[in-house]
């Protein structure tokens, strides 16, 4: 089941049942590329599309928005595959594998082995959500005092979800590693990830993330 | 060839008509809070609507030139007035064009009334361009350069458009994705709380009793989105986040966006209801009107 509603008088928010539909969804819509169309945002199990009204009649887009398959099957059912090479030297690391029973070898076997899907970019530009995190390395509620500064490309876990910090932040997530790629490029509008992709991260050691921390490549 | 900043005002910005088509990766349209009023400032130097502006919050700043400028200024009613080297000093009206002479200053005080002034250039702020747009959250310092081209204009005063800040007007709202738990907050009137700014209004009133799900999902969200957040609510503005996670009850309508931006900390405001088809006979209302406004305050200054 598919409910979409108006998002103010220009912009429609669309409702799936779970969050992969929502992805599936947003993606079906993208290859549309519908003229007019300005933003397709995918969070979680909503999509909201913003139209400039001067080119698309908000209500022929709201029409249109009802003739999309929900269930659009093929090569759009899946996003794609991103990996993200990680070097788990994370401040947190001993005591999320403290918090939760396990060793730290097993904190990052456990975080590295699980393919995520991302269900939204926010809170900063760039910030993938991504999940669901294994059982045994799911909820540790944020910490209690945000750090002031997380370092630009930590890879942290909280509650169910893992995400990546794309630059220099505040934030109340846990550290568990850094990756070397850079995963926005704010001055070009170069982005790595997407919501509706999937991430993979893989274990890397200190002298490859210093090699990659210095070419500027995307994933 | 550029505007030297003395003194920065409390909060000035460089901004445009925003970033568009970013929202999915997390960053906000942006671009100038009262866009009706920086498309008249733009208008008034021959400019098309969305070039770079100086938007200006309640306490403009100081200013002066290395060679002549075009500028046109529009929006709140600031104290305004040039100063030049010889000690001559010429009082300015807001919305109006002038030139600002190599050595002179711009000193812009307090707004009387509305919260947002725009300073447009012939030819635009040329300030660096990221992701389609001039747009940026980062506050001018003293010391700062904005580069722009030289030239001079007829000084002139507009006639100040009709009705630009009845805060006193209702802002009219459709329902959001969380209208079901509305309750009466719709009927009270609400006060601007201090900690306002481009990123949301806050405001002061009764609490709101409302039920939160600690499951909510956090879902796309847009300038004008009216949240609840621990009882109090907070109205979006063009730099919030492009995704929340508070209940999200009621949406501005398009057509008032623009009021939203000249409230000020201690401004009273009120909501009303309205449909989904008046909002968008409004919407489409407005941006006609706002069509041949600009283009003929613009034609009237290409023709000096």
């Amino acid at each position: 089941m598919i409910s979409i509603e108006p998002l103010g008088d220009c912009a429609y928010l669309a409702h799936l049942p779970d969050e992969r539909s929502a992805a599936g969804w947003a993606r079906a819509l993208r290859r549309l590329d519908w003229e007019g169309v300005t933003d397709v945002v995918l969070a979680y199990r909503s999509v909201a599309v913003f139209a400039d009204p001067d080119r698309l009649d908000p209500e022929v887009l709201g029409a249109r928005l009802r003739t999309i398959d929900p269930a659009s099957p093929g090569p759009i059912a899946e996003g794609r595959l991103v990996e993200i090479p990680v070097l788990y030297d994370g401040e947190d690391l001993p005591d999320v594998a403290d918090r939760t029973g396990l060793t730290s070898d097993e904190v990052i076997a456990l975080h590295s082995g699980t393919t995520y899907e991302v269900f939204a970019i926010g809170f900063l530009p760039g910030f993938p959500y991504a999940g669901y995190l294994p059982d045994r390395l799911s909820g540790l509620a944020r910490r209690e005092s945000p750090r002031v500064r997380v370092p630009v490309g930590s890879v942290a876990i909280a509650g169910r979800q893992t995400g990546i910090y794309p630059g220099e932040s505040p934030g109340g997530w846990h550290l568990l590693g850094r990756t070397p790629i850079r995963l926005v490029d704010l001055e070009a509008g170069v982005f790595a990830i997407q919501a509706g992709d999937r991430i993979r991260f893989h274990p890397i050691l200190t002298d490859e993330f210093e090699i990659r921390r210095h070419d500027h490549h995307h994933p | 060839m550029s505007l030297i900043v003395l003194k920065p005002g409390l909060f000035t910005t460089v901004q445009d008509a925003g970033r568009i088509g970013y929202r999915e990766w997390g960053v906000p349209t942006g671009g100038a809070f009262d866009q009706g009023s920086a498309g008249i400032a733009n208008a008034i130097v021959g400019n098309d609507p969305d070039q770079a502006v100086l938007e200006l919050t309640l306490l403009g700043g100081e200013y002066s030139a290395k060679s002549p400028l075009a500028l046109g200024i529009a929006g709140a009613p600031m104290e305004a007035r040039i100063e030049s080297s010889d000690g001559a000093v010429r009082d300015l009206e807001i919305p109006s064009s002038v030139t600002l002479q190599a050595g002179d200053r711009l000193i812009l005080g307090w707004a009387g009334e509305g919260a947002r002034t725009y300073l447009a250039v012939r030819g635009g702020w040329r300030t660096p361009i990221r992701m389609g747009s001039r747009s940026s959250e980062d506050r001018l310092q003293s010391g700062d350069i904005l580069p722009a081209e030289t030239g001079t204009i007829r000084s002139r005063r507009l006639a100040r458009p009709d009705g630009r800040f009845p805060t006193a007007e209702p802002f009219r709202v459709l329902d959001g994705p969380d209208a079901a738990i509305r309750g009466a907050w719709i009927d009270p009137s609400y006060r601007v709380g201090s900690r306002s700014d481009r990123m949301g209004l806050r405001l002061e009133g009764e609490p709101i009793a409302v039920e939160s799900s600690v499951n909510r999902l956090s879902a796309p969200v847009a300038p004008g989105a009216v949240q609840v957040a621990g009882g109090r609510l907070i109205v979006l503005g063009v730099a919030g986040g492009t995704m929340g996670g508070y209940p999200h009850i009621a949406q501005v309508i398009s057509a008032d966006l623009d009021r939203l931006g000249q409230l000020r900390p201690g401004d009273l405001l009120r909501f009303r209801r309205t449909t989904l088809d008046e909002a968008r006979a409004e919407a489409r209302a407005l941006r006609i009107a706002r069509r041949n406004l600009l283009l003929r305050i613009a034609t009237a200054a290409r023709d000096d």
